[in-house]
Order: C-alpha cells, then sequence, then structure tokens
C-alpha cells in the first residue's frame, strides 16, 4: 500500500466531488503538478506590473478568481483572461475561475499557452468546491481519512450485494470502481456527476484494466487514468483472480491512495458476497445434475417429480436439444467461473445454451426449441463453439478444454443421448492447441470404438504412466505427428519445419526413453491411442 | 505591452486642418472614417458617394472650427440611425434635410453650421448634403471620434449637453420630433420610434451653441479623419511606409496573426470573440465587440480599450477590416489609435462601461 502522499496535485483536486464534472483546459501532463495552497486572486494581482513580484506562499499555489464582477469599464469574459496571466506571473499551477461565461477560444488557446490548467466552476458550487479543496491541499490526511470513514460507514449500513457496495465506493471516489475476474468486468459502478451534460467522460467509463497476475495491491496510472487495484482473497482458492479496481481521468497520487484504503474496506463485504454466491451457484448445478441423474436412472424416462425439478429449472425437457460436453484437458474439474465464462462467450457466440451442469468428466450443456428447426445446426454450433474458445484463449482463460458436440435428438431420453453424443465427441477431440478443439459427433463406428478407449480412467492414467518420460517435450510432439501422418519421417519434417535427421534423432530418442520400438506394429497403435487420451498438459 | 495612461493623439495643427471638404478630402474622410469606425460603424460609401455627388453640384463645403462660429450661433448634429442592413442597403434620400427643418421649426432658429454626429463608419459625411442645402458649413468635430452604437455615447453628453429636442425623419417624409428628453430617455424614445421610420432614419439633435459646444466635442476629427485617409491610401498604393500611417494616428501596433475562429460569447450581452493566433510566437489576441472592437488583449494582457480605436488591417493590402468582414485564416495587423483626450477628460472611459447596443 503506498505511504500517505506528501503532495496533491491539480489532478487530485478535479476529482473532488465538487470538481469532478467541471470544465477544464489544460495539457494533461500540467495536471500532474503539485499545489501548494490555494488562495484568492484579488483585484490588485491582477493588475501587478508584469515584473513585480509574486507573493510569499503564491508559487506553486492555486489561484482562484472571481468573475461575476466584471469591473468598471470592463468586458465580459476577458477577466479570465487577465487571470491567466496573473496565474502565470505569480506561477500558479492553476487557476479556478468561479462564475467564468462559457470559454471563448482565445481563453483556451492562452492557457494552453501559458501552460496555467484552466478549471471553470460554476458560481452555485463555489463555496463547497473551495472548502473542499482548501481541505484536500491543506489537510490531505483528513480528507483521505474522512473519505475511507464515510464508505465504511455507508458500507455498514447499506446492502451487501456487490452493485450497491461498489456503487457506494464509486460515489465517495468520484470515480468507476469495477469487479474484475480475469479481463471480464463482473460488476462496475460510476459515481453519479453533478451535471452529466458538463463533462460526460471526466469520471471513467469501465474498461478492463490490463493486469496480469495480482499478488500485492497497487496503484498507478494506467491508460491515462488514475488506477488502484486490490486483489480480493475469496474462500474459494480454487476460483479465477478477482480484482478490485477504481478509476478516474482524474486521480492523482492523493486520490490513488485514498481508492486504495477505500477498496480495502469494500474487500470485505464483496468477498462475503462472492463466497454465498458461489454457494448458490453450486447448489444449483448440482441440483440440475441430479435431475439428469434421475432421467438417466429412470431410463430416459420422465417422472412427475423430475419433470417438475425440470421446469423450476427453466428446461424444457420434452422438445428439441442439442448438447455440447466441455472437457477439461487435465484431469481438474471446471470450477464456477470456468463454466460461468464459457457460458457467456458461448451466448455471446450466438449459442443459447443452458447453464452448463457439472457431469462426470466435465460439463453438459445444450440448447433446447420447439422442433429440430429451431436449433442452430451441428456445424453452425461448432462454429460458435470455437469462436467462444478462441475467445477465452485469447484472454487467458479458462483452464484448457475441448468441446463435443453432440446431434440433436428430442424428448428427455434425447436430452441424455445428445449429452453422451457430445461427451463421446470431446473424448475424441485433440487436447493440442494446434489443433481444433471441437468435435462433432459423427455416429461412426470408429467413434465408439475410440470414445469407449478415450472414456476408460484406467486406460487413461495407462497412457499417461507411458507418456510420461516424453511429456510435454518436442519428442512428445514429433512422435504425434509421425503417427499422425502414417509414419513417414519426410513428412513429419515437412510439418514441423524441421530437418528429417532431426525427426530421426528425436523418434530415436523416444524409443529409448520410452524403451520400445517403433518397428512394432502394435507398440505404434498403443502409442497413438495413448497420445489421443493421456491427460497430460499439452501446451 | 500596456496601455500608456495618458495616452493621446497629439491635436491637429493649424496646418493640418481642412477648410472645406471637396470631392478628393471627401474620399480621403471615407477612408479615414473606416479607420475610426473600430470594426464598426458601417461603410462610408453610401453616403461618401452622395457626398460626392453634392459637391459636385454646388462645389466645395466650407469647414470650419468651432472657434470659427459666433458664440450664440446654433450647431446642430446629423446622424444616420437604426439597423445596419437596412441602412446599408436603403440609399439616402432627403430624410436629413427634413428632420433638420422640423427641428428648426421647433427651435425657431437657424443653424450657422452642421456637425456629423459620428466621425466612424457611415455617418463621418452625413452631414455634407444638409449642410450644402442649407447653405452652412460643415464643423470639423464630431461627438465621437470613432463610432459607438448610442446616440448617448458621446462627449456632449457627458458635458451635460441633452441630445433632445431632436428630429427624426424617413426617406418617405415621416418626421417625428422629440421636444425633451434626458439622455437615457433619449435613447429609448429613438429606438422607439425606428420601426415607425422604417427601421433607419436620419436624426438632427444636439443642437446647441458654438460656445457651449467647445470643450465639449472631439475637436478636429473631420481633419483627423481626411489625414489618416489620405496616407493609408499612399500606403495601400505602396507609394507610403505603414509607419506613415502609424505616426499619423498616434498608433500602436498590437499583434500580428492570422484568425483562428470568431464566436459568439453570451455573458449579459451577446458579444463576438475573435480568436488569432501569431504562428511565430504563438502570442494570443483575443479580440472582443458587439458593433465595435470595444477590448484587444494580447496574451491576457489588455492592450487596447474603447475609447481607444482599435483598427483591424489586412496585412496583405493593408485594407481596414469591419468586424463583419472577418472571417477564419484572414492575417491581420491589430492597432490601438488612442482616445482623443477629450474622453479622459471628461470621464468617458468609465461612463462607457454600460451595455452597448446598437
Amino acid at each position: 500500500m503506498d505511504s500517505w502522499p506528501l503532495t496533491v496535485t491539480v489532478r487530485d483536486l478535479l476529482a473532488l466531488p465538487d470538481m469532478a464534472d467541471v470544465p477544464v483546459v489544460a495539457h494533461d501532463d500540467d495536471l500532474d503538478r503539485a499545489v501548494g495552497d490555494v488562495r484568492v486572486l484579488d483585484r490588485a494581482r491582477l493588475a501587478a506590473a508584469p515584473g513585480e513580484p509574486p507573493p510569499n506562499g503564491a508559487v506553486g499555489g492555486l489561484a482562484v478568481v472571481d468573475c461575476a464582477d466584471g469591473g468598471p469599464g470592463a468586458l465580459a469574459g476577458t477577466d479570465v483572461d487577465v487571470a491567466l496571466r496573473a496565474a502565470a506571473r505569480e506561477r500558479a499551477h492553476a487557476l479556478v475561475a468561479v462564475g467564468a461565461p462559457r470559454l471563448a477560444e482565445a481563453t483556451r488557446v492562452l492557457a494552453l499557452r501559458l501552460g496555467v490548467p484552466l478549471l471553470v466552476l460554476p458560481r452555485a458550487r463555489a463555496t463547497s468546491a473551495i472548502s473542499e479543496m482548501m481541505l484536500q491541499v491543506r489537510s490531505p490526511r483528513v480528507r483521505h481519512a474522512e473519505v475511507v470513514c464515510a464508505v465504511a460507514d455507508r458500507l455498514g449500513r447499506a446492502p451487501r450485494e456487490p452493485t450497491a457496495v461498489l456503487d457506494i465506493v464509486a460515489n465517495a471516489l468520484q470515480g468507476v470502481v469495477q469487479l474484475q475476474s480475469g479481463s471480464r468486468i463482473v460488476h462496475a459502478a460510476r459515481s453519479r456527476p453533478h451535471d452529466p451534460a458538463a463533462d460526460p467522460g471526466a469520471t471513467t467509463v469501465p474498461t478492463v484494466v490490463p493486469l496480469g497476475e495480482v499478488r500485492a495491491p497497487f496503484t498507478d496510472v494506467i491508460n491515462g487514468r488514475g488506477t488502484a487495484v486490490l486483489p480480493i482473497r475469496t474462500p474459494d482458492p480454487t476460483s479465477g483472480q478477482l480484482v478490485l479496481v477504481a478509476a478516474n481521468r482524474r486521480g492523482g497520487p492523493a486520490w490513488r491512495s485514498m481508492a486504495l484504503d477505500a477498496l480495502t474496506v469494500a474487500q470485505h463485504p464483496v468477498a462475503a458476497w462472492l463466497g454465498f454466491e458461489r454457494l448458490s451457484e453450486e447448489r444449483r448445478r448440482h441440483a440440475a445434475s441430479a435431475v439428469l441423474d434421475e432421467i438417466a436412472a429412470a431410463g430416459g424416462q420422465l417422472s412427475a417429480q423430475a419433470l417438475a425439478l425440470a421446469l423450476q429449472l427453466g428446461w424444457q425437457p420434452r422438445g428439441w436439444h442439442l448438447a455440447l460436453f466441455v472437457r477439461p484437458v487435465s484431469d481438474a474439474p471446471l470450477d464456477l467461473g470456468e463454466m460461468a465464462a464459457l457460458e457467456e462467450e458461448l451466448r455471446s457466440a450466438g449459442l443459447p445454451v443452458e447453464g452448463l451442469v457439472p457431469r462426470a468428466g466435465g460439463a453438459a450443456g445444450w440448447m433446447t426449441a420447439g422442433s429440430s428447426d429451431g436449433l442452430p445446426t451441428v456445424a453452425a454450433t461448432v462454429r460458435g463453439v470455437r469462436a467462444a474458445i478462441a475467445e477465452l484463449t485469447g484472454r487467458g482463460e479458462p483452464g484448457d478444454v475441448v468441446v463435443g458436440v453432440g446431434s440433436a435428438r428430442s424428448g428427455a431420453d434425447g436430452l441424455l443421448r445428445s449429452i453422451d453424443d457430445a461427451r463421446r465427441s470431446a473424448l475424441l477431440a485433440s487436447p493440442y492447441l494446434d489443433q481444433d478443439r471441437v468435435r462433432a459427433h459423427s455416429g461412426h463406428s470408429v467413434e465408439r470404438v475410440l470414445a469407449s478407449w478415450s472414456g476408460d480412467d484406467l486406460a487413461r492414467r495407462e497412457a499417461a504412466a507411458l507418456l510420461g518420460p516424453v511429456a510435454g517435450t518436442p519428442s512428445e510432439e514429433t512422435l504425434r505427428t509421425y503417427l499422425d501422418l502414417m509414419c513417414s519421417v519426410s513428412a513429419t519434417a515437412t510439418s514441423l519445419g524441421v530437418h528429417r535427421n532431426t525427426v530421426m534423432n528425436r523418434l530415436r530418442r523416444v524409443q529409448d526413453d520410452l524403451r520400445l520400438d517403433l518397428a512394432d506394429p502394435a507398440t505404434r497403435l498403443a502409442l497413438q491411442l495413448a497420445l489421443r487420451t493421456a491427460p497430460s498438459d499439452r501446451r | 505591452m500596456a496601455i500608456p495612461p495618458d495616452a493621446g493623439r497629439p491635436p491637429a495643427g493649424a496646418a493640418d486642418r481642412l477648410t472645406s471638404l471637396d470631392v478628393d478630402a471627401i474620399d480621403d474622410v471615407a477612408l479615414g472614417a473606416r479607420v475610426l469606425g473600430s470594426g464598426g460603424g458601417g461603410s462610408p460609401q453610401t453616403l461618401a458617394a452622395l457626398a460626392r455627388a453634392v459637391v459636385g453640384a454646388s462645389g466645395p463645403i466650407p469647414v470650419v472650427g468651432l472657434a470659427d462660429l459666433p458664440e450664440n450661433g446654433v450647431v446642430m448634429f446629423v446622424a444616420q440611425v437604426g439597423a445596419p442592413q437596412i441602412l446599408r442597403e436603403r440609399l439616402p434620400a432627403h430624410e436629413a434635410r427634413i428632420a433638420a427643418t422640423a427641428l428648426i421649426r421647433h427651435l425657431g432658429t437657424r443653424p450657422v453650421a452642421f456637425a456629423s454626429l459620428e466621425i466612424g463608419g457611415s455617418n463621418a459625411l452625413v452631414s455634407v448634403p444638409v449642410a450644402a442645402a442649407l447653405g452652412v458649413p460643415i464643423v470639423d468635430a464630431d461627438g465621437m471620434g470613432r463610432a459607438y452604437a448610442r446616440i448617448d455615447q458621446t462627449t456632449m453628453a457627458l458635458r451635460g449637453i441633452p441630445a433632445a429636442p431632436f428630429a427624426l425623419a424617413s426617406p418617405t417624409g415621416t418626421w417625428v420630433l422629440v421636444g425633451d428628453a434626458d439622455h437615457g430617455r433619449a435613447e429609448d424614445v429613438l429606438r422607439a420610434a425606428l420601426p415607425g421610420l422604417g427601421g433607419a432614419a436620419a436624426a438632427v439633435l444636439y443642437a446647441a451653441t458654438a460656445g457651449r459646444l467647445r470643450g465639449a466635442v472631439i475637436d478636429g476629427s473631420l481633419s483627423r479623419a481626411a489625414a489618416l485617409g489620405r496616407v493609408l491610401r499612399r500606403v495601400q498604393e505602396r507609394r507610403a511606409p505603414l509607419g506613415d500611417f502609424l505616426r499619423t494616428g498616434a498608433a500602436t501596433a498590437l499583434f500580428e496573426g492570422i484568425v483562428r475562429r470568431i464566436e459568439q460569447v453570451r455573458s449579459g450581452t451577446p458579444t463576438m470573440v475573435v480568436t488569432a493566433v501569431d504562428a511565430r510566437s504563438g502570442a494570443v489576441l483575443r479580440l472582443d465587440a458587439s458593433e465595435e472592437f470595444g477590448v484587444a488583449l494580447v496574451d491576457g494582457e489588455v492592450l487596447a480599450r474603447e475609447p481607444d480605436v482599435i483598427v483591424a488591417m489586412d496585412v496583405r493590402s493593408w485594407q481596414v477590416v469591419m468586424l463583419d468582414e472577418l472571417h477564419v485564416g484572414r492575417p491581420l495587423l491589430v492597432l490601438r489609435l488612442p482616445a482623443d483626450p477629450a474622453w479622459h477628460a471628461l470621464g468617458g472611459a468609465r461612463a462607457l462601461g454600460g451595455a452597448r447596443v446598437r
């Protein structure tokens, strides 16, 4: 966590509640200058001679000028220009123009030319905004504590849904606060602006913050926005990493430090909610799995109780179904976060899949329609699943999976059979990243034979033991390619882009490591089956 | 650069004074009136053409100073008032003479001379036809030294000389006589009468004796306009350097750059704000105007303010650029011609702080 900030920048002042949507004219870099004090630029200072030295304490301060009184002979509006010049002369780090009219182009150009950030404050907010700025500049620790305590106080009295929690923090910080899982925003909240028309981009729109693995809280400027990031400790260590992120385009170091402490306060209700949600989600998915088990136990018949439960879950068991089966490449079961992410991507890809239901060896999902014509075709489903997996892989989630697509079937019995088709296809889908990880059911006998082999736990364990010495090495890839290409050394060398002598050397090493003879047809058959089923990490 | 507190133009010497207005002098005055319009006041071309026709028919018009007139001789001021668009499009006829006749009847005395109410813009030569018609000279003076939008923005008003009684007349012969009104009320009454007179009219006003007017007018303004016009024409014809013009007008160059934006900023009264930038130095000009240029700031420093005359010139041709002739990308030289000392002597700079609407 950051130490207490010693300085407050212009950007920090812009993040104050009364300043969040005020118009600003400034070069972005000029907003990062420290502000030493706040003082009024009176008429005498405006009229000071160019060479006259600034008063004590004026340098590096925030100058405030009241533009309502144009003074004798003055035309309204020019006062801001005069004040900008005076502020530059006194080396102020920003000018707050209270009650200024709509800025002319000349004023904007001048502010940029002189390097004096210009903040236009509505008269109605002047008193509260200036007192806020004075507190922030003169007593940043008090301001910091005020905001963090306010968050704690409101959280203590508010409902514990994450949206309500994030809303409280966002409004206290005048920024955007989001709960992020990997590269996905789970929940987000934005502060309510004083005047949405004034500067709608003043806070920030919720945007995924590119993060690697976050081990500790930190603050930084990310994509031009002041950002605080806090990893959340969830009750479930297997769930993906969740972080709370607060961001504000106008968030300086003081704001970022304050945001991090506010997030620290907010993380506990969020973590508690996540634990509760996880329990509810698990309960729902296992209830769904139990209904499928009951239908299977009844030989595909739908008892009145099972029908009632299915309808309760929103299913239409008597319709037409097209199932998917998601199989993790490793033996680790899919966690809830992975299932939720995959469901979301499948729906984004145009596949209206019911919630994935945990099954032995993976998870099943299906689409239902009143007739077979109402379902997506198998080919369209395969394309959609490929797109969803590509999207998730691109974001580094979920875990390594392959997917089988079943065939369209009707009724409760048809649902079970479609799931079984999809499961067998998933067993045959290639676990290798460079190959197609989605396989559609063909109904061919070869598929059934291979599925029987791949689905057998003992066979899978034996296969893993057989390939263990070469698992994950270039030799394994060479062996797989060699067997797939009808044991042609030349074709293997071409496919891998290596010299044929390299292929020969690797195959020789495989034989040495595995103590096998590739000239033996039974050995080749066993190795090819093992390579298709071994549950190792194939990256 | 800051405005010198006691700035003022040097008084015209006797040798520089106009003594009569011939065709050449009319052209000089018309060009000088564009300069003194401070970006507004309307174009003097139409009334200059009328004045040339009058002078061509009846010979040069005598020009006199107030000191040359009898103490009790009455001087009347003439102006075209009303909507600028109408004044630009409607050719003047005999309305000034009709208004003058109405006021003469009301007062029961003939004027010994006429004067233009404002030297800046179209009104610079408005008194020529009526003076020629009544056979009296015109006075080398006006009430503004530049252009202003209201009839009460004059040095006479500052001295307490009322605009009323005054007469208004339209080209169709309709006339209105206002017997008495204080300064602010005179403007209101005039504005109220204009719609009935077609939106614009000739006004004959500020009738006062020469003795009372002495020290209450901008003296020598016709000569000043003629001198400025004469030199500026030579500059435009590349027969004289710009410095000659600056010296003649006691002018200061404030800024040179390109117009970047022209916008209306409403703050109480609508104000046009012109932004220009000097590409070499980065300096920023802000020129605020309602009907005329009112204040010029460079890099946030006020370098000119009414009643100074602020002049924008196109650096390619040295043409005087009026407010409605500005456009983005036009290269400008902006000058300050100091206000006549009479304004400062009478406290006019302070009095002009109010709203101004033509």
